[in-house]
């Protein structure tokens, strides 16, 4: 389930990718009292795409071993054993961390952090 | 005849008394201004002399003589003399010798004064950065400064304005290559890269910016000096790699930083550029590529952020990463106070330098298609399956045009099983880069959802288009701006909508959505535009021209000679201390002349 | 004769035995000279490895020895000097002609790290 978050930004990162709901989405109808803009909610990775380093020498199929229960969509080669993969699911980087201590072949995973010009002063 | 010699004779004579009465009783005259002269520039190993008019020829060149000097030439005015000193004889000693010469009236050193090296560009009395003298730029508050308070850049001309043998990468949102004052300092990337960099956010060879930061931090940097066109950058000759990693919103991700980085380190780039950054976890993979490029002896310059924070509080990337290639740059204004946006960090952030009212070289032209939904009042949008409705909202004390759904949003409710679809087209052709920006209001609980689609051939958004973002959500009651990069949709007939969407259970009170501020703000790519903006991303560009330079300067330089000379090379400012590592803003000339301690000190004894 | 010349060695032994500053005790270990050979890594400025640059040794109670470029690529990175036994505190600072306010002035780094150098 898609959802939108207060100050996103994203334009085509998010139209590629698939939005998981997560709760922080869902609005109760006797939700408490407005909450201050929050600009943390902004995007500070973008959603379902991780990099995995692999270990010298391992296959690109451990990539799938591993993560295909969530849906590969894409493994991009970047080179030097590092690949960007787009998941369908998104179980966040915690849940990918604790499956990579199953898989010696994989050296490390994280996401795939968003980053923004400085420039035009003080923006929103 | 023999009267003549006979008195020549005797006026020789008499001199040579006058001298020999003139070494027991010097005659006092004006001094010379002794601390003028020491801080002024002078030639060593010469003076200039005014002899009194009674000395003749003779005697001239006697006292300069009797000193052991020589004469260099006889000035036009009567009595000056240019005089070059003896070997190992300093200045001051020869003045203070001529002082005590009764034949001498004043003597000084030989002053150097300069044209001060200031370039051609039309714009340059807008560069306050480079020289400020408390003019009027920009409308960034305070928009007037301090005389005096800039990078001390114009002497460093006299000495060195060709940098382009040290190639920098701008790490950006791309280069607009063609612009007036920036193509003849694009890096040669021969046959394999004939736009003068990559572009990592399509995956393909043309690097042209959809943005214009980036354009605005490679002018900084290094616009075409002394051409007689638009500004000039630090150094006036550059060799620019465009590495396009940002998006046309100025956004991009680990993955096109990282191989932006690693291609700069592999095409010879000596100075990379970073003005971006985020707030957020620790990316190892970034900080493996900033290693990288240190093993290659790469200077690394990045911004400190734009949030009024403290990186040492809360940690903003790539600036706290600590490789000894990276420097981290915060914004000074134009009274050399800490700009009110910009980050510190006592020990993240390592310098500062002017951030704002920067006037630089820009992509092209920006333009803004407002929509407000209505004419006289009714909807003017194309509607099918009912909901959605034109109306005015206060927000703030002002009065708002808005998009609702229901009509009484945020009062009430929408009804179930709805498919309500709003949208208009646009003609966006001739546009390189458009962005959709609007601002909302939203309360959607799950199992409804609202959508936001474009189509690219007109008509219905939500019959064959693409979206780009939908699903439920809430902006916690507050209104909250949303941007969305609508190049795609660049043509004749671009179609941009929203739809709501709602399932058999009733919503609760309060659910729906408001939209207001609706624009496409677009971009077109020329020649020769110029944009004044703030931003930490304008000051770190400063201090990579200046790595630039010092680089040129001295080939030899490895980063950690021009990291030092950069950090130490700078001038104390009240407002950096305890802000930052060094408590300096940059300065170019002192930062040329700086010479690292040496080091391997080491003693043979036999 | 005999005995003159035996009093005059034990005479002298007892003298040597003596040493320097009356009252018994060792004799003083030998003050010597050594060439000592100082020697640093080379800097990247150009102006310390062109006219005008160069190197100043500090000795601790010594003069200042200076190190001028001369010609070629680089300016010495190198002195020998002599030095008598002792303890010295050795730093070099480069230096080249171009100043802080564009002129040719002059320019001077801030000391190396310090050597200790022990001439025995």
């Amino acid at each position: 389930m898609r959802c939108w978050r207060r100050g996103q930004r994203i334009g085509l990162v998010m139209a590629a990718a698939g939005l998981v709901a997560g709760s922080a989405c869902s609005q109760t109808p006797s939700d408490p009292a407005p909450k201050p803009m929050d600009l943390s909610s902004r995007q500070t990775r973008v959603p379902g795409e991780y990099l995995v380093t692999l270990v010298a020498g391992a296959d690109v199929k451990a990539i799938a071993d591993l993560y295909g229960r969530y849906g590969i969509k894409g493994t991009q080669d970047l080179g030097r054993n590092l690949f960007l993969v787009r998941l369908t699911e998104d179980p966040g980087p915690a849940k990918l961390e604790e499956l990579r201590g199953q898989n010696a072949q994989i050296k490390a995973v994280q996401p795939n952090f968003v980053y923004r010009g400085n420039g035009r002063g003080n923006i929103q | 005849m023999k009267t003549l010699i006979q008195s020549k004779f005797i006026a020789a004579l008499v001199g040579a008394a006058l001298m020999l009465y003139a070494q027991v009783s010097a005659a006092p005259f004006a001094q010379p201004n002794w601390a003028a002269a020491a801080t002024s520039q002078y030639v060593p190993g010469e003076v200039l002399v005014k002899f009194k008019p009674a000395a003749v020829a003779l005697v001239r060149t006697a006292s300069v003589a009797a000193l052991g000097h020589t004469i260099l030439a006889h000035l036009e005015q009567p009595g000056w003399t240019h005089v070059k000193l003896a070997a190992g004889q300093s200045v001051t000693e020869a003045l203070v010798a001529y002082q005590n010469d009764p034949n001498v009236e004043y003597a000084q050193p030989n002053y150097i004064y300069h044209t001060a090296a200031v370039p051609s560009d039309p714009q340059y009395a807008q560069l306050w950065a480079f020289k400020n003298t408390g003019q009027t730029v920009g409308t960034f508050p305070p928009n007037i400064g301090t005389a005096g308070d800039d990078m001390n850049i114009e002497r460093a001309w006299d000495h060195i304005t060709d940098c382009s043998s040290v190639v920098v990468a701008v790490v950006d949102s791309g280069v607009n290559y063609t612009q007036e004052d920036l193509a003849a300092n694009m890096w040669n990337g021969g046959s394999s890269f004939p736009n003068h960099g990559k572009d990592f956010v399509d995956n393909d060879l043309d690097p042209m910016d959809l943005n214009g930061h980036g354009t605005h931090v490679a002018g900084i940097i290094g616009a075409a000096g002394n051409n007689a066109k638009g500004t000039t950058g630090v150094c006036w000759m550059a060799s620019i790699m465009a590495v396009r990693v940002l998006n046309a919103m100025g956004s991009g991700t680990t993955a096109n930083i990282t191989q932006g980085i690693n291609f700069a380190v592999t095409y010879g780039a000596k100075v990379i550029n970073m003005s971006l950054g985020s707030g957020g976890a620790f990316d190892q993979i970034f900080s493996d590529a900033i290693t990288t490029a240190r093993n290659s002896d790469v200077v690394v310059v990045v911004s400190a952020g734009n949030s009024t924070s403290d990186n040492d509080v809360t940690a903003h990337y790539p600036c706290n990463f600590t490789q000894l290639n990276l420097v981290c740059v915060a914004a000074l204004d134009q009274n050399y106070a800490l700009a009110s946006f910009s980050n510190w960090g006592a020990t993240s952030v390592d310098v500062g330098a002017p951030g704002t009212n920067i006037l630089s070289t820009w992509a092209g032209a920006e333009g803004t298609i407002a929509d407000n939904f209505n004419t006289t009042g009714v909807l003017n949008w194309t509607t099918s399956g009912g909901g959605w409705t034109y109306g005015q909202r206060t927000v703030s004390g002002t009065l708002f045009d808005f998009l609702l759904d229901p009509g009484t949003f945020p009062s009430g409710a929408y009804v179930n099983n709805a498919d309500n679809r709003v949208y208009k087209t646009f003609n966006l052709s001739g546009f390189n880069a458009a962005t959709l920006n609007f601002r909302m209001q939203l309360a959607i609980p799950l199992g409804d959802s609202l959508n936001l689609n474009y189509r690219n051939s007109g008509g219905d958004p939500f019959a064959g288009g693409i979206q780009l973002n939908g699903g439920s959500g809430s902006t916690g009651g507050f209104i909250a701006p949303f941007s969305f990069d609508l190049s795609p949709c660049i043509s004749v007939a671009c179609s941009v909508g929203f739809q709501l969407v709602s399932d058999a259970t009733s919503a609760p009170a309060g659910s729906g959505a408001g939209i207001l501020r609706f624009s496409i703000d677009t971009l077109t790519i020329n020649t020769s535009s110029y944009n004044t903006i703030s931003g930490t991303s304008m000051a770190t560009p400063e201090v990579a021209g200046l790595a630039m330079m010092l680089r040129a300067y001295n080939p030899q330089y490895t980063y950690a000679d021009t990291v030092g000379a950069i950090k130490n090379g700078g001038r104390s400012v009240a407002a950096l201390a305890g802000k930052t590592t060094t408590g300096k803003a940059v300065d170019v000339m002192s930062s040329l002349a700086y010479i690292n301690p040496p080091t391997g000190l080491m003693a043979t004894v036999q | 004769m005999k005995i003159r010349l035996a009093a005059v060695v034990l005479i002298a032994l007892a003298l040597a035995g003596c040493g320097g500053g009356g009252g018994g005790g060792s004799s003083p270990p030998p003050v010597t000279n050594h060439t000592v050979t100082l020697a640093w890594a080379p800097n990247h400025e150009k102006g310390v490895n062109s006219a005008g640059g160069g190197y100043q040794v500090a000795i601790s109670g010594q003069p200042t020895i200076n190190v001028p470029y001369v010609s070629g690529l680089t300016a010495p990175t190198s002195t020998v000097t002599t030095l008598s036994t002792g303890t010295y505190t050795v730093t070099v600072r480069a230096y080249a002609a171009l100043d802080a306010q564009g002129g040719s002035a002059g320019s001077l780094s801030a000391p190396s790290q310090s050597l200790i150098v022990n001439v025995p």
